[in-house]
């Protein structure tokens, strides 16, 4: 068990230097993440909301404007292993299917936060909402949503990486998908925003639980499938 | 003797891409090691062959069977190696998750001290071959699988790779079974204790193991007949 640790380890380490070194996904991400926001914001701003409607609304567009950025970014999730197909001297090695993808959910899962923490700050800024006495929630809904969001388009990623459509390919596979993390991510969200307080009777915390266990559970199961030619 | 050994067996095996053939029923037996050549004209199947023996190509019928333990060592027309990864770091990646040697150790025998610290996609192709091969033999692998290797590497790395396919190189107890598919018949061929041409996608000739040197010629001489 600790050598299979110390393997997925050594491979978020190997994804941390090749995200650092091309800063691909993360530019990719920040970069329409803060473009979509900028502009709905702006939108938004211009249609003269006070600051009530503004409160309704914020939800409604960080959810959007996070799934959305975050799907037109991952097709270029996994070129850097396409590029010499060294997946496959690493399966090759020893290395299982499922440690590639635990390491690959690990690193988009940290990436995707960021997204959603950057995401956070400028909405609140356009929309003019302060979310500072729930952010602890706020960080707890965002963290485990970005590793469901990981968990469905690394596996996707990978399926459509040898089709010279996986730009389209990928964000249509996983937005049915998504549908159940999107609704989850967005009570919980208006919820916290509105009332300051999650509902303790409420179900969207059981089912982004069983969202993140479902597609954590398949994807390690499958992806090994899923890479082999 | 030879029947206790490790062997790698493919029965019946056949792969098409869109619909054309490239391997047509191979059925063919491998044993811990042999050092094969492989031979056979551009497209006649060697390097999807290396694949299936490798089992990261699934066939579309037949079998792949092996009793080797341990791991796979694969120089493929593709690297296997990250290109903005340092050398050193890509070997240390491959090394770390094979329970491998030193990095230092891999990087001194392979003559790499001097790009150790550059990205791999920043040598030319014949450093990145030498990179890796160097790869390829970290952990001592119990099947080795050469795709042309020694098409970019200058004489002073065919010299490190023919010792190390004679198994000159990493200290080890027993032999793998290696497997290498060239056009280098001058200085590779004399390594070979069996060789076997492909062509079309089937096996045209096949020496048998411990095969002796006029058997061999007569097989080499299959393998031009049928280039012409």
């Amino acid at each position: 068990m600790i050598r299979w640790a110390y393997i997925v380890y050594l491979l978020v380490l190997k994804e941390l230097r090749l995200e650092w070194r091309g800063r691909e996904l993360l530019t990719l991400l920040s970069c329409n993440a803060v473009f979509m926001a900028v502009l709905t914001g702006a939108g938004a701003s211009s249609a003269m909301l006070d600051r009530i409607t503004g409160n309704k609304i914020f939800p409604m567009l960080l959810w959007v404007v996070f799934i959305l950025s975050t799907l037109s970014s991952v097709s270029r999730s996994y070129e850097s292993e396409l590029e010499g197909r060294a997946f496959e001297g690493l399966l090759l090695s020893g290395v299982t299917g499922s440690q590639m993808y635990l390491s690959k959910v690990l690193i988009s899962t940290a990436l995707f936060f960021v997204n959603y923490v950057l995401l956070l700050g400028v909405l609140s800024v356009t929309l003019d909402q302060v979310v500072w006495s729930v952010w602890k929630e706020l960080v707890v809904v965002g963290l485990s949503s970005s590793s469901a969001l990981a968990s469905v388009v690394v596996i996707l990623g990978a399926m459509a990486s040898t089709s010279r459509l996986r730009g389209v390919l990928t964000p249509l596979l996983a937005l049915p998908l998504l549908f159940p993390l999107f609704f989850a991510g967005l009570e919980m969200t208006t919820e916290l925003v509105l009332r300051g307080a999650l509902d303790p009777t409420s179900v969207w915390p059981s089912v982004l639980l069983a969202v993140n266990a479902v597609f954590l559970i398949v994807g390690l199961s499958l992806f090994d499938f899923v890479i082999r030619d | 003797m030879r029947g206790r050994e490790p062997s790698l067996a493919l029965q019946g095996i056949v792969k098409a891409f869109d619909a054309k053939p490239v391997l047509r029923q191979i059925t063919v037996s491998f044993q811990s090691g042999e050092c094969v050549l492989l031979l056979g004209a551009n497209g006649a199947g060697k390097s999807t062959l290396l694949r299936v023996l490798a089992g990261l190509s699934q066939a579309d019928a037949g079998k792949r069977l092996s009793s080797f333990g341990g791991t796979t060592g694969f120089l493929s027309q593709y690297l296997f190696l990250y290109n903005r990864l340092t050398v050193a770091e890509n070997l240390a990646l491959f090394s770390g998750v094979s329970d491998g040697e030193p990095v230092e150790d891999i990087v001194s025998r392979w003559g790499l001290m001097t790009y150790s610290a550059k990205m791999v996609g920043q040598l030319s192709r014949g450093n990145q071959v030498r990179v890796a091969l160097a790869r390829t033999f970290i952990g001592n692998p119990s099947i080795v699988l050469l795709d042309e290797p020694s098409s970019h590497l200058d004489e002073q790395g065919v010299q490190l790779l023919t010792q190390v396919i004679k198994g000159a190189g990493p200290a080890r107890t027993t032999m793998p079974l290696r497997i290498v598919a060239t056009h280098d018949i001058h200085r590779l061929g004399p390594l070979a204790t069996r060789i076997v041409v492909l062509a079309n996608g089937r096996i045209l000739a096949d020496s048998g193991s411990d095969a002796s040197t006029d058997e061999r010629e007569r097989v080499i001489s299959i393998y031009r007949e049928s280039n012409r």
